[in-house]
């Protein structure tokens, strides 16, 4: 990846927000998840690729923020900048040199971490071929109805991504790996974003349905980095992300914006290289999808005027043999039946507080 | 040795000659030992797996059958009509028989007063097996019973149902219809349908309904924002015990449910409620209500167990907060203060009296056990699709009696409803797998991962008979161990073994490895064949 010299460009543009609340009710009704989930990685270490870190982490932050929930997300981090000897100001990762944002907030729950970001983890983890062992937390448990956002980023080539320093995911892999989580109707849609030199090489040859696909760059095009902290002593972000994460942090859970707007985020004159999108896979119209569709976890809620006309139960006292089923936690309270209530200890200050 | 040969001139024939045999010799032990070794070790391991029988048992039509037995039918016209109407569907298929009703059967009417007694002495005198219904046909002179009831239709509380002979032949097959399985499962039995082609009222209910899956784990969570100003006694277990377990164990044979239930305190919900002045409660706007739980779902607790976990909240109002009541779009107060969350669970908001003004801190609050219990069972035979008959005139549904239980029909026709997203998943499973082995040429099949896959199939054609003989009992279990072996097969850690070692990667191994040796065996041979062609013209000079 080449780096520019460009420092700290001031040329906010103006984000186009033309779309009214007419069109919510449509979106609302053209919904067709249930759930969100988030697959971020960032593939490369080393203290020079700070900003890889720093983009992931930007992502992280936003999806949080908008409400994918820490165990709907896979957070690939392959270095750890933020408690890295070299960081002038620790457990910090800002996404620009003037420290606006920092992206590393107040808890940060990496799945999988330095040398377990892999290949074959990552298409592991894509294809639900784990070990019977692996946690809970490092799955993608995810089903028909469930929306990914995959962000990844680091340091790409024609047809691959490089992962750590010692290998290579390619394309072809990534789009069978799609295919695989497709006819296992593990994905309803999937948004595919990737910040890599020569980054559009990556989405070639998927060829399951539903999936868009966002690249920093077109074959052919270096993906360019933003500016240099001169206190860290490198790059901090990369453009691409640095622009996405700007529209991002105006975006709030109950927002219209549309991922039409998403993919105008980072134009040319201030991302240098092309972003690059593929839509024939994609049956929606990005116009009428919202950008929280995928970065943010805006449930279904059903509401019932009436609950089960059922009697009372427990009077006559039901038999007590065949216990099997109710879980241990219920019983481990043999106290429950005497403490008529809870009492609180004096050292305790909650009280005074409020 | 190729230099060797090269350096051979037709001067010195013996040596050419040695030299062309040693050349020969190289080629023919790396065609016959090289070749097959390296073919060998290199080939990716592949178990037989039964494709024909996967593509057969994917074409194979996939019913219900159902065994309806007429009794006291007033005429064979009438059962034949019967039979007519309830041809049209094509995954559920009746069986009807008829017959007339046994002399015990007619004492019993006779003395059944009303419908409620009718139904327990009639399902007392006949056993009506699991996967099966019954409809009694009743007499004119005992048809007074509806009438009291104000029904032409009475559906029991094990697999009866009753009607007169003058009843109405498309509402009493429809009825029978919906009992025996929901219009969703019909459709997933057709085809393989995903989400995106789903339309209206089908897609809501995909949406909602939780994966079909051996297991759920249950969670109920007691909130508690402000221990410090109220103090709880809510005993959880009893409430599961009384509630949840007589339904959990008349589950057990189709789906294993564990429940666990916790307190969270300090913990609150992320809303922000308005006081509504006319209603003289805080008002959360059903607009809020999609991104309350986000919140606290990292709190909620993990889960060792991979399981669908369901979770179902009691929400205790912050005191500058409450009364809190959940407002429709159109501004009225919904009347059981919860919500459901497709796929996830509920939530439940308590509200708790307003102490006196000098009360001590924290007070105790006694919660409604029946309310939130009677919600969490709604929201779960929502979440589980239980067959519902909407309420319609004339047709009166007999809930089971006296307590949380399903009745007969509703857990015939949840299991009916699993077989039938069973039987989809496991064709998709299967399927898929064959298509991936075939379309991915690096994808290993280990001993252990053609063994699933034969187990899944055999299990699985004995299900698509038993479903459409009607054995549901067998049918469930078949079903269930041959999703758990083809998803075994499918999630395999092996399966990924060489995935991703793609074709062009080969190359760039295999021609440096190959290319130092097989080049000079090459040129060798060219020295073979030139030899030989020199020999054979100067033989026809001899002749």
């Amino acid at each position: 990846m080449k780096f520019f010299p460009l420092i700290f460009s001031a040329c906010f543009f103006a984000l186009s927000r033309a779309i009214t609340d007419i069109g919510m009710q449509n979106f609302v009704k053209g919904k067709t998840h249930t759930n969100n989930w988030a697959v971020l990685v960032d593939t490369s270490r080393f203290w020079f690729n700070y900003r890889h870190v720093a983009n992931v982490l930007s992502m992280y932050r936003s999806v949080k923020r908008l409400g994918i929930p820490d165990s709907q997300i896979i957070l690939m981090v392959a270095d750890d900048m933020a408690c890295n000897p070299r960081n002038p100001r620790p457990a910090t990762v800002f996404n620009n040199a003037h420290q606006h944002i920092n992206v590393y907030g107040e808890d940060v729950e990496v799945d999988y971490r330095g040398y377990e970001v892999t290949v074959e983890n990552f298409v592991r983890l894509l294809t639900g071929r784990l070990t019977p062992s692996t946690p809970r937390s490092k799955r993608l448990l995810t089903d028909d109805g469930s929306n990914i956002l995959i962000y990844m980023t680091g340091h790409g080539g024609d047809g691959f991504l490089k992962f750590q320093d010692s290998e290579e995911i390619t394309n072809v892999e990534l789009a069978d790996a799609f295919e695989q989580m497709w006819q296992k109707q593990r994905y309803n849609e999937i948004l595919f974003i990737i910040d890599t030199c020569q980054a559009a090489s990556m989405y070639e040859h998927f060829y399951s349905p539903n999936i868009l696909a966002i690249a920093s760059s077109l074959v052919g095009e270096d993906s360019l980095s933003h500016h240099v902290d001169p206190a860290i002593g490198v790059y901090i972000i990369d453009r691409f992300t640095y622009y996405a994460l700007e529209f991002l942090e105006k975006v709030t859970p109950g927002s219209k914006d549309s991922l039409a707007q998403f993919l105008q985020v980072c134009p040319k004159r201030v991302c240098i290289s092309t972003v690059g999108v593929r839509r024939d896979l994609y049956k929606r119209d990005p116009n009428n999808v919202l950008v929280t569709e995928f970065f943010g976890s805006v449930r279904n809620v059903e509401l019932f005027d009436h609950v089960l006309d059922i009697p009372v139960c427990g009077i006559d006292v039901v038999g007590s043999e065949g216990n099997k089923t109710i879980d241990k936690t219920l019983t481990d309270s043999p106290g429950m039946k005497k403490r008529g209530s809870f009492v609180y200890a004096k050292q305790l200050p909650i009280h005074r507080i409020s | 040795m190729g230099s060797d040969s090269d350096d051979a001139k037709e001067k010195d024939m013996d040596s050419s000659r040695e030299g062309a045999w040693a050349a020969a010799g190289f080629a023919v032990v790396l065609v016959i030992v090289g070749l097959p070794v390296w073919w060998y070790t290199t080939t990716v391991y592949r178990a037989h797996l039964p494709y024909s029988t996967i593509e057969d048992l994917s074409h194979q039509l996939r019913y219900h059958g159902i065994s309806l037995s007429v009794i006291g039918a007033p005429s064979y016209t009438f059962s034949e009509d019967l039979e007519k109407h309830l041809k049209s569907s094509r995954s559920i298929k009746f069986y009807v028989t008829s017959r007339q009703s046994e002399k015990n059967e007619r004492e019993r009417l006779k003395t059944a007063l009303s419908v409620e007694e009718l139904d327990e002495k009639m399902s007392a005198a006949t056993k009506i097996v699991t996967g099966t219904l019954a409809l009694f046909i009743l007499p004119d002179s005992n048809s007074n019973i509806l009438d009291a009831a104000d029904a032409k239709i009475v559906v029991g509380r094990h697999r009866n149902v009753y009607a007169t002979a003058d009843v109405d032949m498309p509402t009493l097959t429809s009825l029978l219809k919906n009992m025996v399985i929901n219009s969703l499962a019909n459709k997933k039995a057709e085809g393989n349908k995903v989400l995106h082609d789903l339309k209206g009222s089908l897609r809501k209910e995909a949406m909602r309904q939780v994966p079909t899956e051996p297991g759920y784990d249950v969670t109920l969570t007691l909130m508690i924002p402000e221990p410090h100003f109220i103090s709880v006694a809510w005993n959880a277990r009893k409430a599961v015990e009384d509630y949840l377990k007589p339904f959990v164990s008349q589950l057990e044979s189709i789906t294993k449910i564990s429940i666990r239930s916790q307190v969270l305190y300090m913990t609150a919900l992320s809303v922000s409620p308005m006081w509504s002045s006319s209603y003289k409660h805080f008002a959360l706007p059903q607009e809020q209500l999609p991104l309350t739980i986000n919140a606290i779902e990292a709190k909620l607790g993990s889960y060792v167990r991979t399981r669908p976990s369901l979770h179902f909240v009691v929400y205790i109002p912050k005191q500058d907060q409450s009364p809190l009541h959940i407002h429709k779009s159109d501004g009225t107060p919904v009347e059981e203060n919860s919500f459901m969350v497709p796929r996830w669970g509920g939530v439940m908001i308590h509200n708790t009296p307003v102490p006196e003004a000098n009360a001590s801190m924290p007070y105790d609050v006694e919660l409604d056990t029946h309310w939130i219990m009677a919600t969490v069972l709604t929201h779960l035979q929502k979440l589980l699709p239980v067959p519902h008959i909407k309420p319609s005139e004339g047709v009166l549904v007999l809930s089971a009696s006296k307590s949380c239980e399903l009745t007969g029909w509703e857990l015939d026709g949840l299991a009916r409803a699993r077989v039938s997203s069973y039987l989809a998943n496991i064709r998709i499973t299967l399927q898929s797998l064959c298509e991936l082995v075939g379309e991915i040429s690096n994808m290993v099949i280990s001993d252990e991962v053609g063994g699933w896959v034969w187990g899944a199939v055999e299990e699985w054609g004995e299900c698509l008979t038993a479903t459409r003989e009607g054995r549901l009992k067998e049918a469930t279990l078949y079903c269930s161990t041959s999703f758990i072996q083809a998803d075994a097969a499918f999630f395999h850690p092996s399966m990924l073994a060489l995935l991703y070692f793609p074709d062009n990667q080969k190359y760039a191994i295999y021609v440096p490895l190959f290319l130092p040796v097989s080049i000079p065996v090459i040129l060798s041979l060219k020295v073979v064949f030139g030899l030989y062609r020199k020999r054979t013209p100067i033989k026809i000079k001899e002749d």
